[in-house]
């Protein structure tokens, strides 16, 4: 097979498996919220129960039908967009969603870019000159970057800046107009988000620099006379990305959900705070809606990842390495 | 002009204690002319390489050595002291093709950065233009091809023409080849083989072949000398060597070398095989006298208690052997 | 023990050590040293530390180091509760996937991708919000949150095992599949279990701390780490101090845990440990 093939095949497998994952997740994601102990209907209204609600309830969301054709209604509905009209606001939860979502974006991509930024640097001057005060040193900040939990470093952020100093906003994400300010808002919550992956990233591109540099095309490199910073910086650094890479699949996840804690610490709308909300309010199917987009995202991002991984390493694509 | 070794003695420190692993080798070879360096494994011969080049282990210590390579000399106890001879006086071929070049960039990209290196102001077309040269000279079919392939979609064989390739390009006055067929068929040795002395015809340089194997040496290299645990005991040209060995250990090298007979016998049993007893010394102390003499099987006493110096064998000032029984009647 | 020789021997695995014990010795006689957690004194609220109340006081004037090492020593049991729980079945599920193969094996996988396919927290949120909260069901759903990371090893190591000849051999001999489970998988798998559970730790205290916070996790009048954060947090403004006691008790926990787990990673299962 020619190279453009086999990538093609490549990408047609993993689109494969992404789209059997969504249907067996949102397939999981409707059981669970249909197995829900009482009856669906009054336990998503609540206090707001009244016979005619509840009427326009079953029949809207289907409920009087079987569960089979409920799940095909719930799908098929869901692929178009179409979550239902939320009970609360007489909106379409699709708006109430596609609202929040561009807040919880912006924080997880600043985050991860914050992280990488950081962290590969970081990183590779630990990989530089191993064993020596610096390298122990990054090593003890990295650890205990890694170990804080973000609920801890988000708590203790805010007391710095809220009661402490004042330099920086810890509510909310800004007027929507002023770019300026909404980066302001960002600040602090991306910082958060961020830290423990810096010192993970660091942690994984020393270590996968260091197992690099002790391969043998390494010392082809020496031995033909390229510097040992261009060896460090481009050779090696892109082999030792490959493992950074997979790792940021399963990292944005990670950030997905820690993103909930900082955003209801900061006070920030987005898709964590929604869902929060919602439970609390009982409002299953905006809680339904919030996780389908997330779960979609999450493997849409780990199949990003993977093709990333493809492009830096052409063996992978090949079906080896 | 020749390129000299004098002296090289290499430590490495090990857990264990220091290890010894090579003591006052010296070696010459001239332009044009190919030194097969054969030893069994632990012989050192791998850490005359990585001395000349500078690429020891950070463990490794060169206690002392001096090389001459293009008139220039260089002091090997100094740290990375022929690095600017990397890439543009010397050049290295490695033992495993399969390792030796980088896996996420492509052939071409690996070429060009040697030209990089050996000609910083250069522009990229002509760059690319030049390794296409290289490949089409060391015989790799397509070579347009082959510049943005990466190295898992070329076999053992090809990979190693490709770092042939760029040792061509580098145009070195020295080229050290590694074992370079160690990790290839039978079939492909040949072949590569073939374009080293291709390349040491084209450029004139001088080869350093490392090899434990001797059919290789008297096949294809001018000269020969035998490494044994870190000492030089004998070299000279490979006819003169194959003729009359100087040296015991060098005697029962090439016995052990079974002979491939037209008449294979039938029966096994008369197929000999040459053995030679006993293990290496432990590098960390020498023992006093002969190094080989624990065990040499034509040994006596004296070969216990004194160092044997470099002797002419046969007359011949350009075969000399260490060995204590050329100079004993 | 030899393994904590090996760990005391390193400095990561002292101060991993160090922590873990600090911790425990928190958790555990902190009773000891204080007044009841539960007396409430208005009067003496929000009170920095002092004699009568070494860590301060909290938003009701109860004693923060009692309420502190209430809340260590729940948050602790929680999380060794789920860790263990869902190591043991993970292993068992996987092992069984690796053996058996086939449409089992494929079914087994196809179950943890699809858990796997959403963020834990998240998962974690979905399963409490419609299961009710209250400790049992939060050890519950937690739990199958995490069995899918050791199912995976499991069913690895257990793949591996299953084409060695050893055990070829014993099943020509026709000896009792059991048996050859007890005997060969189970403490083939073990090792790299028990190293998987000793690096889950930490992140499972802190993601019962999580839920805990946004008042999923453990209800009260139970309190855990993340509680006593929560309730700190509510009242930040007047004083900081209970949120930073427990948040600091969180991060030390975490931190040991995870020092700890690693040191104990490179003891048993040198093999996994890559490059330092």
């Amino acid at each position: 097979m020619t190279r453009s093939r086999r990538t093609a095949a490549f990408i047609a497998t993993r689109l494969a498996s992404v789209v059997l994952t969504i249907v067996g997740a949102t397939l999981l994601l409707f059981l669970m919220v249909r197995l829900v102990p009482g009856d669906f209907a009054s336990v998503m209204l609540g206090p707001r129960a009244t016979p005619e609600l509840r009427a326009q309830i079953v029949h809207d969301m289907g409920l009087d039908r079987n569960l089979v054709e409920q799940l095909l209604l719930f799908v098929s509905r869901a692929a178009t967009g179409n979550f239902g009209e939320d009970v609360v606001s007489h909106r379409p939860i699709l708006d109430l969603v596609l609202e929040v979502i561009p807040n919880t974006l912006a924080l997880a991509f600043s985050a991860l870019a914050l992280a990488l930024v950081v962290g590969i640097p970081i990183g590779v001057i630990a990989a530089l000159k191993p064993g020596s005060w610096l390298d122990s040193g990054l090593a003890l900040l990295s650890i205990s970057f890694i170990t804080t939990p973000t609920l801890v470093v988000s708590v203790v952020l805010f007391l710095v800046f809220a009661i402490g100093l004042h330099w920086l906003p810890v509510a909310g994400a800004g007027n929507p107009g002023d770019i300026v300010d909404r980066l302001q808002h960002l600040i602090l919550p991306s910082v958060a988000l961020a830290l423990g992956w810096v010192g993970y990233i660091s942690r994984l591109v020393r270590a996968a620099l260091l197992d690099t540099l002790a391969e043998l095309h390494v010392r082809t490199l020496r031995a033909y006379g390229v510097s040992e910073y261009r060896i460090v910086g481009l050779f090696a650094l892109k082999l030792a990305l490959v493992p950074v890479v997979s790792i940021l699949g399963i990292g944005l996840g990670d950030l997905i959900g820690s993103s909930v804690v900082v955003e209801i610490i900061f006070a920030r709308p987005g898709i964590g705070s929604l869902i929060f909300n919602s439970i609390a309010q009982r409002n299953y199917p905006v809680v339904q809606a919030c996780v389908v987009f997330i779960v979609a995202f999450y493997i849409l991002a780990n199949l990003v990842v993977d093709m990333i991984n493809a492009l830096l390493d052409p063996r992978i694509a090949a079906g080896r390495g | 002009m020749a390129i000299s070794l004098r002296n090289l003695s290499v430590d490495y420190n090990l857990p264990i204690g220091t290890a010894h692993a090579l003591r006052d080798v010296s070696l010459d070879i001239q332009k044009g002319e190919m030194l097969g360096l054969v030893g069994e494994s632990g012989s050192g011969k791998s850490t005359v390489a990585f001395a000349l080049m500078g690429l020891l282990a950070n463990n490794a210590r060169v206690t002392s050595g001096t090389a001459t390579i293009e008139g220039r000399q260089f002091d090997l106890t100094r740290h990375n002291a022929t690095a600017s001879l990397r890439g543009r006086g010397m050049a290295m071929i490695f033992q495993d093709p399969m390792l030796s070049l980088n896996p996420v960039f492509t052939i071409g990209a690996q070429l060009i950065e040697v030209l990089r290196r050996r000609a910083p102001g250069g522009d990229r077309k002509t760059r690319i233009a030049q390794a296409e040269d290289a490949l089409a000279k060391v015989k790799l079919s397509n070579p347009k091809q082959r510049m943005d392939q990466y190295p898992h979609e070329l076999s053992g064989g090809m990979r190693q023409r490709v770092v042939i390739a760029m040792a061509l390009l580098s145009e070195p006055a020295l080229l050290i080849a590694d074992e370079p067929t160690t990790a290839l068929d039978v079939t492909v040795e040949a072949q590569i083989m073939r374009e080293i002395i291709g390349l040491r015809d084209r450029i004139g340089c001088a080869v350093l072949l490392i090899t434990h194997s001797l059919g290789l040496v008297t096949e294809h290299c001018d000269r020969i000398s035998v490494l044994y645990a870190g000492e030089r005991l004998e070299s000279g040209s490979v006819r003169d060597v194959q003729r009359q060995p100087g040296h015991p250990y060098t005697r029962m090298l090439f016995d052990c070398e079974v002979p491939i007979d037209r008449e294979r016998h039938a029966d096994a049993t008369q197929n000999r095989f040459t053995v030679i007893a006993g293990e290496l010394p432990d590098p960390r102390r020498r023992p006093p006298g002969c190094i080989f003499s624990g065990r040499c099987d034509v040994s006596f006493e004296d070969c216990a208690k004194l160092v044997p110096g470099d002797y002419p064998v046969a007359g011949n000032v350009e075969h000399g052997a260490r060995c204590l029984r050329l100079v004993t009647p | 023990m030899w393994a904590l020789k090996r760990i005391c021997s390193e400095r990561d695995g002292r101060l991993g050590l160090a922590f873990t014990i600090a911790i425990l010795a928190f958790a555990l006689l902190g009773p000891l040293f204080s007044p009841d957690p539960n007396v409430l004194d208005i009067k003496a609220r929000f009170a920095a530390p002092g004699m009568a109340h070494l860590l301060g006081t909290d938003n009701l004037g109860r004693d923060l180091l009692a309420r502190t090492s209430v809340g260590t020593r729940y948050a602790l049991t929680l999380a060794v509760l789920i860790v263990v729980i869902s190591s043991v079945i993970g292993s068992l599920v996987g092992i069984v996937a690796g053996i058996a193969g086939g449409w089992v094996d494929r079914a087994v996988t196809a179950v943890f991708d699809i858990v796997n396919a959403f963020p834990p927290l998240i998962l974690a949120f979905a399963l409490i919000a419609l299961y009710g909260k209250g400790s049992a069901t939060f050890v519950l759903l937690v739990t199958v949150v995490f069995i899918p990371q050791f199912g995976r090893m499991a069913r690895a190591r257990a793949r591996t095992l299953r084409n060695l000849s050893f055990i070829e051999a014993e099943r020509m001999l026709a000896v009792h599949p059991g048996t050859i489970v007890v005997r060969h998988y189970l403490p083939n798998v073990a090792g790299p279990i028990i190293v998987l559970a000793s690096m889950n730790l930490p992140v499972v205290i802190a993601f019962e701390a999580s839920l805990s916070f946004l008042g999923f996790g453990v209800q009260p009048p139970k309190s855990s780490l993340g509680t006593l954060i929560k309730d700190g947090f509510v009242s930040i403004n007047q004083s900081w101090w209970p949120t930073i006691t427990a948040a600091l008790v969180l991060a030390v926990a975490t931190l040991g845990a995870t020092l700890l787990g690693e040191a104990l990673r490179r003891v048993i299962d040198p093999k996994s440990a890559g490059a330092r």
